[in-house]
């Protein structure tokens, strides 16, 4: 049988590395520094309680990902952000001919409007932004951590990338039909 | 000025969607076939072009938003797993409650 200390040694050298992501799915949940690391401390409890319970995951990030999100849904959902959401729909969006979108796209951002620009996303295209592009996971553990189909996952991450790239492009020119 | 015209071909050539065959390009989702046809549609259809032109600059962004942990949030995480480890359950309850309590202050 396993000593107690192995097994923290085991969980926290399989999870810590996932430390980054966990902070980036709490920062967008949750409308403070303070709860977003409070939610993070949750969920790494939540793994070990788990993980001490043999219920150990193949993928390490992808698992606890999920238990973040699940926690981050209920357990705090009270004090969540809840941003004014913009409905990409009413955009009817044109782009500057250039060839390169992402060689200017940080010239002169604000990190902070940067952030802000990310809270104003609908959650669902928030949430699957971040885990993919933030968190570094693929859209198909994405669509597993989120219990949504990949082909939702793709368009909420999809239409989360246009969204930003919309509320942070300046030289967009609504179209004649907007 | 791009034309609009929509070469018929593969997969996603029967129902034009910009957005889905956009979404399904940047993730590298595409079979060969579909990949080359798209890649030659772009340069002819402003809808496509659009699409991926805004999904690319919005991944950069978001990729750029990245945080770091705060590093002491790694040590009030291996402290709370320490404690929760040596306690028995109702006991964790209380002491997790103190390390944040702590950090918080």
């Amino acid at each position: 049988m396993r000593s107690d200390d192995k097994i923290d040694d085991e969980f926290l050298q399989a999870t810590m590395g996932c430390m980054d992501l966990l902070y980036n799915i709490a920062r967008r949940m949750m409308a403070s520094a303070e709860d977003a690391q409070d939610l993070v401390q949750e969920t790494y409890l939540a793994a070990y309680r788990a993980w001490r319970d043999d219920r150990r995951p193949e993928r390490v990030d992808k698992w606890i990902a999920t238990i973040c999100l699940n926690l981050g849904r209920s357990t705090f959902r009270k004090r969540a952000v809840r941003p004014h959401e913009v409905p990409l729909d009413t955009h009817v969006l044109m782009v500057p001919d250039s060839a390169d979108p992402e060689r200017d796209a940080l010239a002169g951002l604000d990190r902070d409007a940067l952030h802000a620009a990310i809270a104003m996303l609908p959650e669902e295209q928030r949430l699957a932004l971040t885990l993919v592009d933030l968190g570094g996971l693929s859209t198909a553990e994405a669509a597993e951590a989120m219990g949504t189909p990949l082909g939702t996952v793709l368009s909420r991450v999809h239409r989360g990338r246009k969204a930003l790239a919309s509320l942070l492009t300046a030289d967009i020119p609504e179209s004649e039909e907007a | 000025m791009r034309r609009r015209d929509h070469q018929p071909l593969p997969d996603i050539k029967e129902h034009h969607d910009p957005e889905m065959s956009a979404a399904l390009f940047l993730d590298g989702r595409l079979p060969r076939r579909a990949l080359r046809w798209f890649e030659h549609h772009l340069l002819e259809c402003e809808d496509c072009w659009r699409e991926v032109w805004l999904a690319r600059r919005g991944r950069f962004l978001a990729e750029h938003a990245r945080e770091l942990a705060p590093a002491t949030l790694r040590d009030s995480v291996r402290g709370a797993i320490e404690i929760s480890g040596r306690s028995e359950p109702q006991e964790r309850v209380s002491r997790f409650r103190s390390v944040r309590r702590r950090r918080r202050s």
